[in-house]
């Protein structure tokens, strides 16, 4: 397979920090200017005490996983088509443990766990021309 | 202001007005149907059975997530000459079709409507079948959706089975939970349906036949999914004494409740705070509440199974079981009206019967409690009835008589 399965929208600046984050190898997360939570998903307001004042700030990327699939098949999605089989979960970051994450994740061999530690690898998607966290047991 | 105890108690709303009517369209795979004519043969069936001329409907109302952007209330007017000054939208989808009726009740009380028509309707299976899965039917919800097309999709987190699937595996994990009571859910659910002439899927089911089902998206297979269909479903709700009035047996709508959580709808399948839960427990129990009376005293239970490890999850929210014990609970005691110990889904659901969002899940329900359904549970007096849709979830209680 080869992630990411869809292209990000550039101009979309509610996600695009994040997507930035990736072409400097690093996760960052929204977080609020006046209250200091993270939230997730991005929203133009913080969700905890409705600050407008909202930054984009890199985490530890350690995670653990905290469930997982395997897709294997397409459901007649052209961007599905020649992607599957292929392993993606919610991991939650040791540094917001209230929130998931949607990774793509790899293993070398067997199948991925519940309670697995994963840390993310950035690697250049062809033909996106973007670096993308595929993320790997530790 | 005290903000702190929630002041209002609607369990005065208990039997004030009945389901009078019910119709169906035709329930198919495909081939080219309109949403829009499901609906029209669907209501025009309600407001007959309910013994009304079409302008003595004087309410609409609908679910909020489709129905709004497809086939709008203002339509039937031209169309079947009912004359709504009452019209809304409720809930998201299935959450939508099934407090439908109890927002009737509130405009009948209210002096707002004397007969008012709730309609849903769907042609994913034709959508799917013409414009393929890019451009129709269920999967375009992904990518319309600036979050999970940005944050999910380019992961490979899409399609609804993969949500639930996903749900699954951590149910396995916490409570051990097995593969073969996934199984059991789609194979009684469907020996119900061989019992329901309207069912799309009536052969039944084996063991054998679940376990060499095509795994999709692990740990579901083809068979863990709900099908995708072509049809609509209508309800008419009066007041309890105009429903006595009646031709057909008018059924007593005796508790409702809506149970949303504190994400939204783009937020909600990945992000949920008890995320083996579904928004059942807390519908369940308000429900419960204002019918007076509790899991021990339902008949059968029309749920919203839209996976099979649905079904099982929302027995256990409801109070049906011991959470975590919902697997065990369908293995051991059975679901099947033939020889299970809480018949659900008696005509096959959205696994085998069709998949319209619950809302012939209330038309079955209606036909139990009048006590003509194809698959009937003998002396069924009270059924409850799920709906899903995003982060809302709503539970409705239905009895043959006035409390």
């Amino acid at each position: 397979m080869s992630f990411p399965l869809t292209e990000p929208d550039p101009n979309n600046e509610l996600v695009a920090p994040y997507w930035q984050g990736f072409q400097e190898e690093e996760i960052r997360l929204p977080k609020c200017e006046d209250c200091s939570e993270f939230h997730w998903y991005p929203r133009p307001m913080c969700p905890h005490c409705q600050s407008k004042a909202i930054g984009w700030e890199a985490i530890s990327e350690e995670v653990t996983l905290f469930t997982w699939v395997e897709l294997r098949y397409d459901f007649g999605l052209s961007f599905l088509e020649d992607n599957v089989p292929l392993y993606t979960g919610l991991a939650v970051p040791d540094a917001v443990p209230e929130i998931r994450l949607v990774v793509a994740i790899d293993v070398d061999e067997g199948e991925p766990e519940i309670g697995m530690r994963l840390r993310p690898a950035f690697t250049m998607s062809e033909p996106s021309q973007q670096k993308v966290p595929v993320f790997r047991p530790e | 202001m005290d903000t702190t105890v929630k002041q209002s108690q609607p369990r005065e709303l208990r039997d004030v007005a009945a389901i009078t009517g019910i119709g169906e369209s035709d329930f198919s795979e495909g081939g080219g149907n309109r949403a829009e004519t499901l609906i029209y043969d669907a209501c025009q069936e309600a407001i007959n059975n309910a013994g009304l001329e079409p302008q003595a409907i004087d309410g609409i109302v609908t679910e909020a997530g489709m129905m709004p952007d497809t086939v709008y209330a203002q339509d039937l007017k031209e169309m079947l000459g009912v004359q709504p000054e009452f019209s809304t939208s409720s809930l998201l989808v299935g959450a939508g079709n099934v407090i439908s009726p109890f927002v009737a009740v509130q405009a009948i009380e209210l002096g707002l409507a004397d007969h008012v028509l709730c309609y849903f309707g769907i042609n994913w299976a034709s959508e799917r079948e013409s414009m393929g899965s890019d451009d129709g039917g269920p999967y375009t919800y992904h990518t319309d959706d600036e979050y999970k097309a940005n944050l999910e999709v380019p992961f490979g987190w899409v399609t609804q089975p993969l949500y639930i699937a996903a749900q699954a595996r951590r149910h396995m994990h916490e409570y051990g939970t097995t593969t073969e009571q996934f199984g059991e859910v789609a194979i009684q659910t469907r020996a119900n349906a061989a019992r329901n002439p309207t069912a799309t899927k009536r052969e039944k089911l084996t063991m054998g036949d679940y376990l060499d089902n095509p795994v999709i998206v692990d740990p579901f297979r083809i068979l863990d999914c709900c099908l995708i269909s072509d049809g609509a479903g209508a309800v008419v709700v009066s007041s309890a004494e105009a429903g006595e009035r009646g031709p057909t047996k008018p059924v007593y709508i005796k508790g409702a409740g809506v149970g949303t959580s504190e994400k939204s709808e783009s937020t909600y399948m990945t992000q949920h705070g008890d995320y083996t839960y579904t928004q059942a427990k807390k519908s369940g129990p308000k429900a419960f509440e204002m019918a007076g009376v509790t899991p021990a005293d339902i008949d059968f239970a029309e749920i919203y199974d839209c996976f099979t490890e649905s079904t099982i999850v929302q027995l256990e929210d409801l109070g049906f079981c011991e959470k975590g014990n919902g697997g065990q609970f369908v293995q051991d005691r059975g679901i099947t009206v033939e020889d299970g110990d809480v018949p659900v889904n008696t005509h096959g659901g959205l696994l085998s019967h069709a998949y319209i969002l619950s809302m012939t899940h209330i038309t079955e329900a209606v036909r139990q409690l009048r006590g003509t359904a194809d698959n009937q549970v003998e002396n069924a007096e009270l059924g409850l009835v799920t709906g899903w849709g995003g982060s809302e979830h709503s539970t409705l209680i239905l009895g043959s008589d006035r409390s």
